[in-house]
């Protein structure tokens, strides 16, 4: 019996599609619980949604739709924010990190280029290694600070030793400001042949200019 | 000129009866129905070649209008039960039926209001999102219906689907009754 009330069940929750087994069709016309059961879904059938009649005229929908467009904006508005917060936080990252990188770089940049005295011949091939970045790049943050081949001072002669130095802050290799008075290295005959990057700040002139200037 | 045409026979064609849906969807909010009817029909009608064929069009409305009745409807005033119930009378839904109704969820309502109107089960299927879905709007609603009616004392309707059972044990009543 109980079965009977479940296949009863089941049939009509799967759509009571075609007509239901006999065993079971019979049972349903003569169980009061089973003949509720079809009575709930015989009052579905009852129902005519024709009878709604037309919708009403567009007037009102704006409600609705208000909202949603308010919704709508307002994710969008803290979306934006979000996305801009994240955006300046991480351009403020990278900036810092450019900075704190382009420091070292640029006083390194400054202390090849205005080495102390002496130097060799052969001393681009070793820059060209050492600072590949400063001398294919130009480096905004070693375009600041001064430089020997700008300051319209008299230029310090190039380094006798071709050892360059560590890319480490120095103060001492800031040239510029206090400009030595050195005597100016004379052109030499025997021009380098290693090339020159044009736009970097010019280490290349310094080498081809350094064998003349040591006495 | 045509356009214009093809939209209000579009609205013709699908308006009332998509009211009437949006109706039991809702549980007799008349304002909300009708948004939901007018927002539905204007986005039919912007896919009018895509919508060609009627039943396509008529399910798509459905699928539509369901979704955007799941929203949230903010700023939008509720009505009151009694207003709600005198809305879906005139479609002739009675007590019990409602007490079910609104003990359900607007997507397991739809999947009745849709059975109502004598979708196919992969039309009323495209409606609900899937056959589990169908399945459990309808065994809910079963639930639902037989405690209401308990609770109101009412008597089982009688309907198309009584007479279909009737007719399939047809045989061995009459013998029962002679």
């Amino acid at each position: 019996m109980t079965d009977s009330h479940a296949e009863l069940e089941a049939w009509l929750v799967d759509g009571a599609m075609g007509d239901p087994p006999r065993e079971i069709a019979v049972h349903a016309t003569l169980c009061e619980s089973c003949t509720a059961r079809l009575g709930a879904f015989d009052a579905l059938t009852l129902i005519d949604v024709a009878a709604a009649g037309s919708p009403p005229p567009e007037a009102a929908p704006s409600r609705v739709r208000r909202g949603v467009a308010w919704a709508r904006l307002g994710s969008a508005v803290v979306g934006t924010v979000v996305a801009g917060i994240i955006l300046v936080f991480g351009a403020s990252q990278l900036l810092g990190l450019a900075t704190r990188a382009g420091g070292p770089n640029a006083t390194a940049l400054v202390a090849i280029a205005s080495p102390p005295l002496g130097g060799e011949a052969g001393r681009s091939q070793d820059l060209s290694r050492i600072e590949p970045d400063a001398a294919q790049t130009p480096n905004p943050a070693a375009a600041d600070t001064p430089q020997p081949g700008v300051t319209p001072g008299p230029q310090p002669p190039p380094p006798p030793g071709a050892t360059p130095r560590p890319p480490t802050p120095l103060p001492s290799a800031t040239p510029g400001a206090t400009p030595t008075p050195t005597p100016t290295p004379s052109p030499t005959e025997s021009p380098s042949e290693s090339p020159s990057p044009s736009e970097s700040p010019s280490p290349s002139e310094s080498p081809s200019e350094s064998p003349s200037a040591s006495p | 000129m045509e356009d214009r045409t093809q939209h209000d026979a579009f609205v013709e064609l699908h308006g009332e009866r998509l009211h009437g849906f949006a109706l039991l969807v809702t549980l007799g909010d008349r304002t909300l129905a009708g948004t939901l009817t007018a927002e539905a029909l204007a986005n039919g009608a912007e896919r009018i070649e895509q919508l060609r064929h009627p039943e396509r069009a008529a399910t798509w409305l459905r699928a539509k209008l369901t979704r955007a009745a799941r929203q949230p409807a903010w700023g939008h005033q509720r009505p009151g039960q009694p207003e709600r119930r005198n809305a879906l009378r005139k479609l002739g839904v009675d007590p019990a039926t409602y007490d079910a109704l609104a003990s359900l969820d607007v997507r397991s309502r739809a999947v009745l209001a849709a059975t109502v109107e004598g979708f196919a089960p992969a039309d009323v299927h495209e409606v609900a999102g899937s056959d589990a879905r169908v399945r459990r709007a309808r065994r809910d609603y079963l639930t639902a219906y037989l405690a209401a009616s308990r609770t109101r004392n009412t008597q089982p309707a009688r309907g198309a689907l009584t007479a279909r059972v009737q007719a399939a044990a047809g045989p061995v009543l009459s013998g029962s009754d002679r």
